[in-house]
């Protein structure tokens, strides 16, 4: 208990964890004076598609990061609660938030079922197993042109807030906030602690008394949930969904987001979907080079920082400490 | 017997995506994203050097080429972005997915992303039980067999081969006994990129490569190895043929066939993984070992 640290006092490494907050925090009451701000249409339909994919980043890494169960299907919660929020919003014209709520509802099912079907499998065996789901889907789609709309899609439903871009761009603000939050708690808390636990040690954590099964269960479902979250909200914007959205593409991109920021960080993942949405939607005024510069950036950070962006003042003190020693 | 010949054709191409697929991961324990980007870098080095060329140089040089270059591409990629990384096997995985990524940009940049043909090796079909079958496709089957054959013969009689083995297994004894693990680790990644520069060459004719192709390759040489089983390079072959057989079944029988035949292969696998989390002949434990 050196420094005054210890019963009164927060645990240090929350201390040093702090800045992070605060930077988010920050971060986040600077946004609310975007639309102020920015006058450019474009770059803030940028900033929200960014806030979007933070949403669906935060939900993975609570699953991949915290839990280590690294799938390669996430795009069911994505695109199927896309897909149920469009359908019920142009078949039978609900009112957009029960859309998003009945969406969020079976993103909880396909959670519940896909955790329980996923129980006893590891490693690549686990991504195999949720990267068929979506893949079966997406054949159903295709099968079904009249209902699902088959290869095209459907569009021509009501967008968010009628299509204005600012109210769209605070109503996704909020959520983010919301989630970012909501997240952050269950991560810091209890259940991120179990989670890593299960990580780490499964047997042990059995022995330990924990209900393995269940935490890995609910560990699916809450990110599914907020998968789907993020799901409704872009195709609600878009105002169309598309057979994409199930692809392995948008299953690629929270795992990229997530490795890229720092996994089982929940701020890490949040930095990483920024720097992807923005390099992505940004570099495509260069429609030649884009994914290559994308793509090297990736390779170039992970090369030389494995932990990710979040890990970079680490190294950095790594690198201090060993030029130090070298002198 | 339709059904049989051709389902067990197909089986031997998809067992030939795989096996490349399950001795850098299954057996070498690296999550090379990269592994299905050699076919296409070997069947688009053979078109361009086809038409460079022309026929002024035999066909089989520029096969080897083309194998070359996939081996080449593959230990650049191992040396330079996998090895140094090697422990953190999340950040492989992106990384080899980004590798993958640059690669099929190349690939646009330079031939555009429509599908291109290249010359079948063997013209004309052959007769098999009252079926008649593409040459090609009799070929890839016996060079898939040929292939496995000899990399049992590999493993089992050479010392790289046990070399390999061991790393597999405890990789800390193997170091303690005095083997070289990066060796080890490029010796498989090489022996993977030749399988694939193979399989690349043989099924371009059948499958028209394109530069989107390898995220399809990737999905079904990773879903028969799983269903095979991680660690045991021989589950590889039933798990083709299971899903070999199913397709041409379904692609036959079911209306709209064509369309949902892959998705009642991918079915199968997801069902079989439910009920047996360690595939159909996988080593227990090898999550543990990794």
């Amino acid at each position: 208990m050196k420094n005054g640290q210890g019963v009164l006092w927060p645990p240090s490494n929350l201390f040093r964890k702090r800045p992070v907050y605060s930077g988010v925090f920050l971060f986040s009451i600077l946004e609310l004076f975007f639309p102020l701000l920015i006058r450019d249409y474009w770059i803030l339909r940028i900033i929200m598609f960014a806030n979007i994919f933070v949403i669906y980043a935060i939900a993975y890494d609570l699953l991949a990061g915290y839990a280590g169960l690294i799938s390669f299907g996430h795009s069911l919660f994505f695109g199927g609660a896309g897909y149920v929020a469009g359908l019920l919003s142009l078949n039978l014209g609900w009112p957009l938030i029960v859309c998003i709520a009945t969406g969020c509802a079976t993103a909880l099912i396909f959670g519940l079922l896909l955790g329980y079907l996923c129980l006893r499998l590891k490693g690549p065996y686990l991504a195999v197993v949720t990267l068929i789901c979506p893949l079966v889907l997406v054949t159903i789609v295709h099968l079904s042109p009249t209902y699902l709309g088959g290869d095209n899609g459907i569009a021509g439903f009501a967008q968010l807030a009628g299509g204005s871009l600012r109210s769209q761009f605070y109503i996704v603000l909020l959520l983010t906030i919301l989630s970012l939050f909501a997240i952050l708690l269950l991560a810091q808390g209890n259940l991120g602690l179990l989670l890593k636990t299960i990580r780490e040690d499964e047997m042990g954590a059995e022995a330990a008394g924990i209900n393995t099964a269940n935490y890995k269960v609910l560990a699916f479902v809450i990110s599914g949930v907020f998968a789907g979250l993020a799901g409704t909200l872009y195709v609600h914007i878009m105002g169309s969904v598309a057979p994409a959205t199930l692809s392995p593409h948008y299953a690629i991109l929270p795992i990229i987001m997530i490795f890229l920021g720092g996994a089982s960080s929940i701020v890490g993942p949040a930095i990483g979907a920024y720097v992807i949405t923005i390099l992505d939607l940004y570099l495509l005024a260069f429609p030649y080079v884009r994914v290559i510069i994308y793509a090297a950036i990736i390779v170039i950070v992970l090369r030389f920082i494995p932990g990710g962006l979040i890990a970079v003042p680490k190294e950095i003190r790594r690198f201090k400490k060993w030029q130090s020693s070298r002198s | 017997m339709d059904i049989l010949v051709n389902g067990v054709l197909l089986g031997l191409g998809y067992c030939l995506i795989a096996v490349g697929m399950a001795l850098i991961l299954g057996v070498a324990k690296v999550f090379d994203l990269v592994y299905a980007s050699y076919y296409t870098i070997a069947a688009y080095m053979v078109l361009m050097l086809i038409t460079l060329l022309g026929s002024t140089v035999p066909i089989w040089i520029i096969f080897i080429i083309g194998v070359g270059v996939a081996i080449a591409v593959s230990l650049v990629t191992h040396i330079l972005f996998i090895l140094p990384i090697r422990k953190q096997g999340t950040a492989v995985l992106v990384i080899t997915m980004a590798i993958a990524m640059v690669i099929q940009e190349l690939l646009i940049f330079k031939e555009g992303s429509e599908p291109v043909h290249l010359p079948s090796v063997l013209k004309g079909a052959t007769n098999i039980l009252g079926v008649w079958a593409a040459n090609q496709k009799i070929l890839v089957g016996g060079v898939s067999v040929a292939i496995m054959a000899l990399l049992w013969l590999f493993f089992a009689k050479t010392k790289l081969g046990l070399a390999i083995r061991a790393t597999a297994d405890q990789p800390e004894a193997m170091q303690l006994a005095g083997g070289n693990i990066r060796s080890v680790c490029l010796a498989s990644a090489i022996l993977a990129a030749l399988v694939a520069g193979i399989g690349g060459i043989l099924l371009a004719p059948i499958y028209p490569p394109h530069p989107y192709a390898w995220l399809d390759l990737l999905i079904i040489a990773f879903a028969v190895m799983v269903l095979g089983g991680l660690g045991n390079l021989w589950g590889c072959i039933p798990a083709a043929l299971i899903l070999g057989i199913s397709e041409v079944a379904v692609a036959i029988y079911v209306p709209y066939g064509g369309i949902i035949k892959r998705s009642i292969g991918l079915m199968i696998i997801f069902l079989v993984l439910v009920f047996r989390p360690t595939g159909l002949f996988g080593v227990r434990g090898w999550e543990e070992e990794a």
